[in-house]
């Protein structure tokens, strides 16, 4: 387990290696309330045993600590606690940026940390920038590239629609050259989470966490809803979930207590003892597919859509 | 010819903007006029601004007279699987008595 160190005013959190399994992502909620939790006006972040810090802990860690600093409180990213490879890929997100620390290298193979408030310009700016043009799935035209974009963008609308972030949504991910390991991306907001919000519209406070996930995974399921006008909700969560199945990746979903993992092989819904503090969206994605199904979906007319 | 990305802009994404366009549509609609919608310009769909602008007009409006009334023009390819989804999610939402009671359940404790 990490260790955190009080020290009267000051806060120290140490990172420990984290991959994207679930025991090392129960350590990084575990880190994320902690964080959250702390008295301490000032936080020391170091990475003296970190020897690998993907995109996805970034995001999480990264969401914690721009509330701690919304708070009021300092933040410190220690950059001479990193390894070398730590310190690499830290600038290339641009972690350390984001905290304070001198300007990343930039890399072809990271979609930079960033945080968003809303669905604007700026985040499909974001996604159309740095997806297409970082050499991500090479085999894709640049439509289907600008159609995968636009999917994207589904990740972030549960952060802006359901939540109730104080911090907005925070976003981070990596490919890998040659297509080794899969493209991930990672979108984490700090709001009531998925859970919260299914018991709270069905009146049903006992509902597990997996319960309640499950429900919200069904198609057409939305705790959203409009006064006056009936609701067509509840799609974002499905659609992502075709996007990963039938491409042979993976998306996971952590909200509060409450954990998911859909992928090919199966739909996975469980209780989430650590309790992540908010909600997190995990798309990983094959970067050699051919993405069939969004060529194949493509086939229908307008006019046959009702 | 309702031009998408000169009423609502090009990033079509939330369910605010969705409204908007539903309650630009809606009433002509209701009164069977055709609508035609344009969007071309680089628009960018995402399915809450789908559901708002195109699936809630399934509460009132039967699927096949959108057929005929509703054209779309210049839409791209993937999007219309997009929208495909919309509106079949639409249909089972408008068909299902148990989501319309949750519905009404929580506006109603809204309103208090």
């Amino acid at each position: 387990m990490p260790t955190l160190h009080s020290q009267k005013a000051v806060y120290q959190v140490d990172i420990p290696t984290l991959y994207s399994n679930l025991q090392d992502f129960r350590i990084l909620a575990s880190l994320c309330r902690q964080i959250l939790a702390t008295k301490a006006t000032e936080i020391v972040v170091r990475f003296d045993q970190c020897t690998f810090f993907k995109a996805n802990a970034v995001a999480c860690i990264s969401a914690a600590l721009a509330y701690a600093r919304q708070q009021g409180k300092v933040v410190t990213v220690d950059i001479s606690s990193m390894a070398p490879p730590v310190y690499r890929a830290c600038c290339n997100y641009k972690f350390v940026q984001h905290f304070g620390g001198p300007s990343g290298f930039g890399s072809q193979n990271t979609i930079e940390l960033r945080q968003f408030r809303l669905a604007n310009e700026d985040l499909v700016d974001y996604l159309f920038t740095q997806v297409p043009g970082h050499q991500f799935f090479p085999h894709l035209s640049p439509a289907l590239r600008r159609a995968l974009c636009k999917r994207f963008i589904e990740i972030y609308v549960n952060a802006f629609t359901h939540s109730r972030s104080p911090v907005g949504a925070y976003s981070c991910g990596q490919g890998y050259p040659f297509g080794i390991f899969p493209f991930q991306l990672t979108v984490v907001d700090l709001g009531v989470g998925i859970p919260a919000k299914v018991r709270e519209f069905l009146g049903q406070p006992q509902m597990s966490g997996r319960q309640a996930l499950h429900w919200a995974l069904q198609e057409g399921h939305s705790t959203k809803f409009l006064p006056g006008v009936s609701g067509a909700y509840g799609l974002g969560l499905k659609l992502l979930s075709d996007l990963a199945t039938l491409n042979r990746g993976r998306l996971e979903i952590y909200s509060h207590d409450s954990y998911a993992c859909i992928q090919q092989s199966g739909v996975l819904v469980d209780n989430f003892a650590e309790d992540f503090p908010g909600t997190v969206l995990n798309l990983e994605l094959r970067q050699d597919d051919n993405f069939y199904y969004l060529t194949t979906e493509g086939v229908v007319s307008p006019k046959d859509s009702f | 010819m309702i031009k998408i990305a000169e009423v609502i802009g090009t990033i079509c994404i939330t369910e605010d903007d969705g409204r908007k366009l539903y309650d630009l549509i809606h009433p002509l609609l209701k009164q069977n006029q055709q609508v035609d919608l344009d969007v071309s310009g680089g628009v960018i769909f995402a399915s809450p601004f789908l559901n708002a602008a195109i699936g809630n007009l399934l509460a009132d409006i039967p699927a096949e007279r959108l057929r005929q009334l509703l054209v779309f023009h210049n839409l791209e390819p993937t999007d219309h699987a997009l929208l495909k989804r919309v509106i079949d999610n639409a249909k089972r939402i408008f068909a299902d008595p148990q989501y319309r009671e949750n519905i009404k359940r929580v506006i109603l404790e809204e309103v208090g």
